[in-house]
């Protein structure tokens, strides 16, 4: 049996490459995550927040009432208005980052590796968050929540998370409308949640996604599929083969002529709209990306023109 | 069309169709090859399947092709035919001709083995149960095997048919069916394979109850015939100087272009001149085309004995009429006795041709001498020299002499030999009816003019040659002598009462008759002979065998003294083997019609003629070859296919 583009050697090469270098560590510094919706934290964080704090930026005003605090009464106010107010100001609170990124047998694939891919992605994504101070959860899905890191915050535990992310290995199927359930029950929190998957599903995606869709979440999901997915060419899968599926062993014969090979592009090219069609349509922004692409150049441009990082 | 093989192809069919769908339909042993997810590629199959029109058809298309393939394979087993006569119930005849123009490179490799080929696919499709003969025809006819239905035999005795160098006698060939044609109620097919260049037919030639087709061989475009040959060759001494020699040769061009080309001329191989010669292109008429000729003639100095040969340095079609040879002799002047009691004529003659010596006899002094001395000298006195040649005027000798002799109005003492004067009273002239142009004798003598006061009479012995006949009879014969094998000729007229002394021929005759009678086949002037022609050797005695080599190793047993060699059947130069003292032979073709190599589109069989019957009328052709290539295009076709589909 054969599985397509083994080079162990270069694999092993490039899934034993470190997930954050120096150089690119230097470039994250200047990101920050950004959130297109206003969520509430816990912990006072470097963001804005829906609710009124103590800081220095005015947001509002309310009538006095005995027992507030008489140094945010605003005299101008009363001097115009003969009457008492409060002044009110934002609450800088933290931001939930959770970066879900799916570790399904389909991920182990391609040259670049996806899975090896997505955790370089999960590690930039995620140390960006960490360093300003936003609470950042890793969650590794196949069927379900098969792995969890939370409530990270600060430079400390990024070796934790690299940690984490590098002991991540593909495991047998993925069920992702089970996984995201699973996960919109663990993380109640509000927040940005980063969704990481080939999207190689064989099920509903719309079951998937309305478990993140709604004001609970703000969603990014990030399709990554390998250069021999999308041309099969490149592996080599020409003529009469029979094609296993690693996830559910399923097998079909396929004899690979030209007119099959561009119909399957053209299949990817359609079901790649249809994700995107089907994330659109519940609000989630969507970003497809191929594992050739350096990572670095996702993230700093691609990611960042979509409006996730700036 | 019909099959030679249908059985076979049947079988095969039953075996291969089913075999071919099988394996077709069996799965292929494909590889496994584990991806991320099927889950895009049952997609695109599914688009495929609904998308794309006559899907199973494109799917079966290969198999469709496959089987096509298949079938014309299988036709091609079966060996399809088409047309062809298939006979029944008679019997069939195939006469091969494998005269000299046979020889002809026109149709690759000759028209001989073209010929063949025909009379083996002739063999191969007979159906008669009557069976089929085989004879070859050139200058003789001869069965090569008799009515049989062993096609090995037959395909045998075809295959043993040897190229000559021989003009073509078609009427032998069918001379020898005659006793055939007469057994079959039936009647007979004979198939003429030929090109037709037969010598000239004679009446009620044609066999009864035989239908005749005519298999022509050969290029029939006139355009693309390509031939130059000597067709005529002689040399002759000059008999007041006898060192200079005059050859004479005329060259045909059958081409329809002008030929300019080298005559290699040599004497006893080597080389002694080369003449550039230039032979004009042969012209169409309405029905024949006439080969365009050159005469050429040239001197040479040759004082003994040599082979000349003469080459014509040019490559075409037939080759063996590009040469021809001429054995020349030592000339040799002769001692002639003649005896006569006065005969001016004889005597002018023979000082006019130049003999060593003339020695005029009385009849009453021959009666004296010894016929012994005539022969080896001393005949009067020791310096006598050895006479070669006693010519009698008008007189009978009691014995015969033991040298050659040519006798006028006079008998010899020869058994069964009887002279008949003539008894008529009123002096009728009386002129010659017919002689034999080509003797030795009469070569270059014409008698037409001669004309004779009541000629004497000859009854001849069964083994004379009649040379000459007028209304009574023959008036020339040569004759021999059984127990010294010494030859005599015999004029029965007066040369007194007839013109021939002051015709030109009758010069040429006595020049003519004393190198044959005294040289016999070693003649002064040089000559040739023709394939076909046949020979005796005098030899010296305690030799049982005489050989020659030559283009092929002739043979013949030596019975008191004289060896008859075989007729010959190639061009060339004859030498004797074994040191044996004998003269050389060269025989040529030096035949106009055989160097005219132009296939004729007739054949004339006595006043019948049947018109050349297209090959491919009289034979079955086996068209399994195109049904192969067809197949092999079919190959290519299904590859392409393929290869367009697997192509990404």
């Amino acid at each position: 049996m054969a599985k397509i583009n083994t080079n162990h050697n270069t694999k092993q090469q490039a899934n034993a490459a470190p997930l954050l270098s120096p150089t690119l560590i230097q470039q994250l510094d200047r990101l920050d995550l950004v959130s297109r919706k206003m969520l509430s934290g816990k912990l006072i964080g470097e963001r804005h927040s829906k609710k009124k704090g103590q800081s220095v930026e005015f947001a509002d005003y309310r009538q006095y009432v005995v027992g507030d605090d008489l140094r945010f009464i605003d005299w101008n106010l009363y001097a115009r208005l003969d009457r008492l107010f409060i002044r009110l100001f934002m609450e800088e609170q933290d931001l939930s980052v959770s970066i879900v990124f799916d570790v399904s047998a389909s991920m182990d694939f391609g040259e670049p590796n996806k899975l090896h891919y997505a955790k370089q992605l999960a590690a930039m994504l995620g140390y960006v968050g960490l360093v300003h101070y936003n609470r950042v959860s890793l969650y590794s899905v196949t069927n379900q929540v098969s792995d969890y890191l939370g409530n990270l915050r600060g430079r400390q535990p990024v070796p934790q998370m690299i940690e984490f992310l590098t002991r991540q290995h593909a495991e047998s199927k993925g069920d992702l409308a089970t996984a995201c359930k699973n996960f919109s029950m663990m993380q109640r929190q509000k927040g940005i949640v980063i969704l990481i998957s080939d999207f190689m599903d064989k099920g509903d995606l719309n079951d998937a996604f309305r478990f993140l869709a709604g004001d609970r979440y703000d969603v990014y999901a990030i399709q990554l599929l390998s250069p021999q997915e999308v041309d099969p060419t490149k592996a080599g899968i020409v003529g009469d083969l029979r094609l296993r599926d690693v996830e559910d062993d399923q097998q079909i014969e396929v004899s690979v002529t030209r007119d099959l090979l561009n119909r399957y592009k053209a299949t990817v090219a359609a079901y790649c709209q249809h994700v995107r069609k089907a994330c659109l349509k519940r609000g989630i922004a969507y970003l497809a990306g191929q594992t050739d692409v350096d990572c670095d150049v996702l993230v700093l441009k691609y990611i960042r023109e979509r409006g996730l990082l700036r | 069309m019909s099959f030679l093989s249908p059985i076979a192809a049947l079988l095969a069919g039953m075996l291969a169709i089913p075999a071919l769908i099988l394996l077709y339909f069996l799965k292929l042993k494909r590889q496994q090859v584990t991806i991320s997810s099927t889950l895009l590629w049952q997609k695109a199959i599914e688009d495929m399947q609904v998308n794309a029109p006559f899907q199973k058809l494109r799917k079966n298309l290969l198999l469709l092709i496959q089987l096509f393939i298949l079938l014309l394979i299988l036709i091609a087993i079966a060996r399809p035919v088409i047309q062809g006569l298939t006979l029944s119930g008679k019997r069939m005849v195939i006469m091969i001709d494998h005269s000299a123009s046979m020889n002809a490179v026109d149709v690759g490799p000759s028209r001989l083995a073209n010929a063949k080929k025909i009379a083996l696919m002739l063999v191969d499709q007979n159906e008669s149960q009557g069976g089929v003969m085989v004879v070859s025809f050139a200058g003789d006819a001869r069965v090569r095997q008799p009515f049989t239905t062993d096609l090995t035999r037959l395909k045998q005795a075809i295959g043993a048919i040897d190229a000559t160098d021989q003009k073509s006698r078609f009427d032998r060939a069918i001379d020898l069916l005659k006793p055939f044609s007469k057994q079959q109620r039936k009647g007979m097919v004979v198939y003429v394979i030929s090109d037709g260049m037969m010598s000239q037919s004679r009446e009620n030639m044609a066999p009864r109850g035989a239908v005749l087709h005519y298999v022509q061989v050969g290029e029939t475009d006139a355009s693309k015939i390509r031939n130059v040959g000597i067709v005529n060759l002689s040399a002759r001494r000059d008999e007041q100087n006898l060192s200079h020699l005059t050859v004479f040769m005329r060259v045909t061009n059958m081409g329809p272009r002008v030929v300019d080309t080298t005559l290699k001329i040599s004497l006893d191989n080597q080389i002694t001149r080369v003449l550039p010669i230039s032979i004009p292109p042969a012209k169409k008429t309405l029905n024949t085309q006439t080969p365009g000729e050159q005469t050429i003639s040239f001197d040479l100095n040759l004082t003994g004995a040599a082979v000349l040969n003469c080459q014509l340095d040019y490559e075409d079609q037939l080759a063996l009429d590009n040469q021809a040879a001429l054995v020349i002799a030592t000339p040799k002047l002769f001692e002639v006795m003649v005896v006569t009691s006065g005969n001016p004529y004889l005597k002018q003659v023979f000082q006019a041709i130049g003999v060593k010596q003339i020695h005029l006899v009385t009849p009453q002094a021959y009666q004296a001498l010894d016929r012994l001395e005539v022969k080896q000298g001393g005949w009067q006195g020791p310096a006598s020299r050895p006479i070669d040649v006693v010519v009698f005027d008008r007189y009978t000798p009691t014995q015969l002499p033991f040298v050659p002799s040519l006798s006028f109005a006079g008998s010899l003492p020869i058994q069964g030999f009887r002279y008949e004067f003539s008894k008529q009273v009123n002096k009728q002239s009386a002129l010659l009816l017919d002689w034999r142009r080509r003797h030795r004798l009469l070569r270059y003598v014409s008698l037409e003019e001669v004309r004779m006061t009541h000629p004497d009479r000859l009854i001849l012995p069964p083994h004379a040659t009649w040379l000459a006949t007028s209304a009574d009879g023959p008036v020339m014969a040569s004759m021999v002598d059984a127990d010294r094998q010494v030859r005599h000729v015999v004029v029965a007229f007066d040369l007194f009462e007839s013109n021939w002394p002051i015709l030109v021929s009758f010069p040429v005759f006595m020049s003519n008759s004393l190198q044959w009678l005294c040289l016999g086949n070693q003649q002064a002037n040089a000559v040739s002979y023709r394939p076909g022609d046949v020979v005796s050797v005098r030899v010296s005695q305690g030799l049982n065998t005489l050989r020659y080599r030559g283009p092929i190793l002739l043979e013949a047993p030596v019975i008191d003294g004289q060896a008859v060699l075989p007729k010959f059947t190639r061009v060339g130069v004859y030498h004797p083997l074994d040191g044996v003292k004998a003269p050389s032979f060269a025989v040529n073709l030096v035949d106009k019609r055989e160097s005219n190599i132009l296939p004729h589109r007739r054949l004339l069989v006595g006043a019948m003629q049947a018109n050349r019957t297209p090959d491919s009328q009289v034979i079955r052709r086996e068209i399994w070859q195109w049904f192969i290539w067809i197949a092999f295009v079919g190959l290519l076709v299904e590859w392409v296919i393929y290869t367009r589909r697997m192509h990404l």
